[in-house]
């Protein structure tokens, strides 16, 4: 678990890639530089995926885990890497 | 030394369907009289009268219009390459097939004569069943779309009802 | 505005293209594109603006769907022919993307018509087949400064730019007049490689996306050259002609210019 703070959530569980980035990125997309969004995802593969696209686009990805049984968090700051 | 000349399509006829050939000069004239010698004809294609490149042909020395530089006086140097580029509008030759119902008065007009002559358009009668009093012809015309609905404009105006042949009766 | 889940899915593949992105999606959707010529640079470009979501998509043709046009006019079937090539390209599009809202002009453009024509629209495509309306198009984008995206072919060969008024060249200053009629190969010389058409108006199509989208740097100022025969794509360089009758230094076409007068040079 992250002790950042988010600015905001985004629970899309049910999906899968690449819908999770592309979602990912349009709740980005919406918030300023620096603000920091966590994802929750239930598709194991999108903690590997999401975070490289997202480093790729200039996101920093402050941490990502298990949360429970079925899920997991991506913790992002917006523009972290720019 | 050696100049390369890069052929547009319309121009191949002349060059024995070749895309690229080699000459010489020192100038663009020259490399263009040069040409002219080994594919008489294609001159004129390019220039007008006074040597002077047509207004709706461009020619690159290089990727360089030679408009910006001394035009066909630009110097040439070996291993250059000149494209030959026209002004090309696109589209294919339509062909469209028509009834064209003669009245009476209009059957001894020579009209497709007319049609063949007043506008770019190549005429060629399918079937035709002409009497004393009436006249039918399926006829082909073949051109831009723009010189066919010309012509059957012209057509209407004389009196004949032209009615496009949409399913292929005549093949 | 909030993407639905079915537009979501539908550009996914372009809002992860950090050069496009939600926010130049919403922009494409909010996007109107007039496409001048429903037929064989019409077909490749207007599929590709409708499957990307173009929000507006004016299509003018005043012609209608014959067996020979099917060869390259990929948007309209066997089933069209006798149809107008407007409605047949209206219903393609409705097949790709229901986000499209097409508009249809069954018209001639003529110089009366083209400026109400062209004058809600941000970016206007050239899918032409003739000289007169090129010159038409390019003078009346001139005078209204929108973009033009210009395409043109004949047998193998392939041209495209663009004119961006005001800051680049303009299609007069590439070819100053149209030529005569006589001295262009006569329509029995003519003919068109069927997939020509298809790989010019696509890149009408991209270059569109690229003016709206702002993005990367699009044929302004370069004349793409395409030789489908021997497979080589050259460009050169586009000048503004400080000669340029319509755009230059001393301009001598003040109006636009109907194209029944240019009919008339071959006489």
């Amino acid at each position: 678990m992250s002790d950042c703070i988010s600015n905001a959530e985004l629970n899309i569980k049910g999906e899968i890639c690449p819908f999770t980035f592309v979602k990912s990125k349009l709740a980005l997309e919406k918030m300023k530089k620096g603000e920091i969004l966590r994802v929750i995802v239930d598709y194991e593969p999108a903690i590997r995926n999401v975070p490289r696209s997202m480093e790729e686009q200039g996101h920093k990805v402050l941490s990502t885990g298990k949360i429970n049984d079925t899920d997991y968090e991506i913790i992002v700051e917006k523009d972290g890497k720019r | 030394m050696s100049i390369k000349v890069r052929i547009p399509t319309p121009l191949r006829s002349l060059t024995d369907g070749k895309a690229e050939v080699e000459t010489d000069g020192v100038t663009i004239i020259e490399v263009i009289d040069n040409l002219e010698n080994n594919f008489p004809g294609i001159k004129e294609r390019i220039c007008e009268q006074n040597n002077r490149i047509r207004r709706f042909v461009n020619v690159y020395l290089n990727d360089e219009d030679i408009r910006f530089m001394d035009n066909i006086n630009s110097p040439v140097k070996d291993g250059n390459v000149i494209s030959i580029i026209p002004a090309i509008a696109g589209g294919a030759a339509e062909r469209k097939k028509f009834y064209l119902n003669y009245p009476q008065e209009a059957i001894k007009e020579p009209l497709i004569y007319l049609v063949g002559k007043n506008y770019n358009i190549i005429t060629n009668i399918r079937s035709a069943s002409i009497s004393n009093d009436i006249g039918i012809i399926a006829i082909e015309l073949e051109g831009e779309s723009q010189e066919i609905e010309k012509a059957v404009k012209f057509l209407e105006s004389k009196g004949i009802t032209v009615e496009p042949i949409v399913l292929d009766v005549v093949e | 505005m909030e993407f639905t889940e079915e537009q979501i899915k539908r550009y996914a593949r372009h809002i992860i293209l950090p050069e496009v992105g939600g926010k130049g999606q919403e922009r494409l959707l909010s996007s109107k594109v007039l496409l001048i010529g429903a037929g064989g640079l019409g077909a490749p470009c207007g599929y590709y603006l409708g499957a990307a979501g173009i929000g507006t998509l004016g299509i003018v043709d005043f012609d209608t769907v014959d067996l020979s046009n099917l060869q390259r006019q990929i948007w309209h079937g066997t089933a069209d022919v006798g149809r107008y090539k407007v409605d047949s390209a209206s219903d393609s599009i409705a097949r790709i993307n229901p986000d499209v809202s097409v508009i249809t002009y069954k018209e001639k453009i003529d110089s009366k018509n083209i400026k109400d024509l062209i004058k809600d629209y941000d970016v206007i495509i050239d899918a032409t087949d003739n000289f007169p309306t090129r010159y038409l198009i390019n003078d009346a984008c001139y005078f209204m400064r929108k973009p033009l995206v210009y395409g043109s072919l004949f047998r193998f060969d392939g041209q495209a730019t663009v004119f961006l008024p005001g800051e680049g060249p303009c299609y007069r200053c590439l070819f100053p007049a149209p030529p005569p009629v006589g001295l262009v190969p006569s329509c029995q010389e003519s003919g068109v490689l069927g997939v020509l058409p298809g790989i010019i108006g696509a890149i009408q199509a991209n270059e569109a996306i690229k003016i709206i989208l702002g993005v990367g740097k699009t044929l302004n100022g370069r004349l793409l050259i395409y030789d489908a025969l021997d497979m080589r794509f050259t460009e050169m360089k586009l000048r503004k002609d400080k000669a340029c009758p319509l755009c230059g230094e001393n301009p001598s076409v003040f109006d636009l210019i109907d194209y029944e007068n240019f009919c008339d040079v071959r006489n």
